[in-house]
């Protein structure tokens, strides 16, 4: 990616709180933030904070064949998720998981990764994604 | 206000030429269209391109077409909507033709991809994506697409094989058309075997790779095109009667519907009534269908199927040849090719000669009114055009 540090950093929140834009108009939850309703255009917006909601998982892909930068990754899983109180829908990387026990409807919860790094001396990506709930007892 | 009328058009085959430079294919479709409209030249260039700046660290591109096109001093400049780039072009062209500004719009699309290292050009292309919401994540566009793709066969209850059935019609008409990138039938065995690409998309369900140019060329009036299409022993006058464009975000989790193409849906509606035509007077289309879940979603989308059931509706063999509508004769975007910026007006390009009668491919059955349907990013942006065959 090659992202500059102030373009990095400036989005924080929404990588790192995964900070989202409540609707009071039209009860809308989007991620991520914005000053504006994406669906009704309204202003009367709030935050709310994803990252301490579980999701599930929509749709998900097993990527074989990367982009630059991401081709010492492979195979690289993307999901979009939606998370079980506000139903926020957000795209993220699944990880955690064998390809082979991947299935939608399955329950995730948020977890700090390593995403990706620009070549030795370029930013390093961590991000929020997404791993299996592990059932207990 | 004037009418628009198409009056020439020009393509080169699609393929992947290391001889060729941007500059040459654009200049060789330009002077087929000039010559196929007798001569007449254009008042202004209109681009499309998406991948210049980044693949061949080229901006400024239509100066330079224009320049080593032999029109150094007209007005020309880019148009970019990522694969919708064509078609963002046509509405453009469109308007400077029907505004009355210019009389005589040459309305191209040039795309170079098949230079780059793979994953470079994997990389362009992604671009038309979120690259702060999506791409940082490691998402790719076919990726992308096979998140909808996913998500839709088990919304609808369809097998993999059921998505096999448009590759192959497509490849079939391909194999008529000498201007198409992979112009050869192909198996339902050699589709389902094809590697994965992102899971469940497969190598044949994607569009190709590929080099091109095509332009058109918009003049207003219907006296200045009856004249040209006298000059060029021609009785049937082809009207660009409507163009619209519409939009969508461009990350595909914040979308109301993951399985509607809300761009689409709008344009379409769009261009219908400003032609003021009902969607089922159409005879023959050209959709995009980057990958065949796009195709699936584009024949909902416009209209002509209803949600959930275009692919089960093409395995029954509807949209074939005397159907209404026939769609997609030239191969469309998957065997045809997909040179992405230009793929929105080869599309006009080929509707135009269906309605003419001299498609040099698999040919419509005499259609009068055609709509070509064109998109940037997973539904992220539409253009949507109606041509019309005028007595
Ligand atoms: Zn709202």
């Amino acid at each position: 990616m090659r992202f500059s540090v102030p373009r990095y950093w400036r989005e924080r929140h929404s990588y790192y709180r995964l900070k989202a834009a409540k609707c009071l108009d039209c009860g809308r939850v989007t991620y991520p933030y914005t000053e504006r309703c994406r669906f009704c255009g309204s202003s009367r917006v709030v935050e709310v904070e994803l990252v301490n909601e579980k999701a599930r998982l929509l749709t998900y892909t097993v990527i074989y064949s990367a982009g630059e930068g991401f081709e010492d990754k492979k195979p690289v899983v993307i999901g979009i998720v939606e998370t079980e109180e506000s139903k926020a829908r957000l795209l993220a990387r699944i990880t955690d998981v064998d390809v082979e026990e991947l299935k939608t409807g399955i329950l995730l919860e948020p977890v700090l990764r390593r995403i990706n790094e620009d070549g030795e001396s370029g930013l390093i990506y961590y991000l929020i994604a997404y791993r299996p709930v592990l059932k207990t007892g | 206000m004037d009418k628009v009328f198409i009056v020439g058009a020009g393509m080169t085959k699609i393929g992947r030429f290391f001889e060729r430079s941007a500059r040459s294919l654009f200049a060789e479709a330009l002077w087929k269209a000039i010559e196929d409209a007798g001569g007449l030249k254009p008042g202004a260039i209109v681009v499309g391109n998406m991948t210049s700046s980044v693949l061949m660290e080229q901006d400024n591109l239509g100066p330079l077409l224009a320049d080593h096109a032999g029109f150094r001093g007209l007005p020309a400049f880019k148009v970019e909507a990522a694969c919708g780039s064509g078609g963002a072009a046509v509405y453009t062209g469109f308007a400077l033709v029907k505004s009355g500004l210019v009389d005589v719009v040459a309305v191209g699309g040039v795309e170079k991809l098949t230079e780059g290292v793979t994953s470079e050009v994997t990389k362009a292309l992604a671009q038309a994506a979120d690259a702060q919401y999506e791409l940082i994540y490691g998402a790719t566009f076919t990726g992308l697409n096979a998140l909808v793709m996913r998500y839709y066969m088990e919304k609808f209850k369809y097998a993999r094989e059921d998505f096999a059935y448009w590759p192959l019609r497509m490849h079939e008409y391909a194999s008529y058309n000498p201007y198409a990138q992979l112009p050869r039938k192909t198996t339902l065995e050699s589709i389902l075997n094809s590697p994965i690409i992102a899971d469940p998309v497969r190598l044949f369900d994607a569009s190709p790779i590929g080099d091109g140019a095509a332009v058109v060329l918009l003049v207003r009036g219907e006296e200045r095109a009856r004249k040209i299409a006298s000059e060029t022993g021609r009785d049937v006058l082809v009207e660009l009667s409507s163009v619209a464009l519409a939009t969508d975000s461009v990350d595909i989790a914040s979308r109301k519907d993951l399985l509607t193409m809300e761009s689409t849906v709008l344009a379409a509606r769009e261009a219908v009534s400003r032609a003021d035509i009902s969607l089922r007077q159409v005879d023959y289309a050209e959709v995009h269908d980057a990958f065949s879940i796009t195709g699936y979603l584009a024949l909902e989308d416009i209209g002509f199927a209803p949600k959930g059931e275009a692919p089960k509706l093409w395995k029954e063999g509807r949209f074939g040849k005397g159907d209404k509508p026939e769609v997609n004769f030239s191969g469309g975007l998957k065997a045809r090719g997909h040179p992405v910026g230009a793929t929105g007006v080869y599309q006009v390009a080929e509707s135009y000669m269906q309605i003419r009668g001299d498609f040099p491919g698999f040919k419509a059955s005499s259609p009068e009114i055609a709509l070509t349907h064109n998109i940037g990013g997973v539904g992220t942006v539409t253009a949507v055009s109606i041509l019309k065959r005028v007595k």
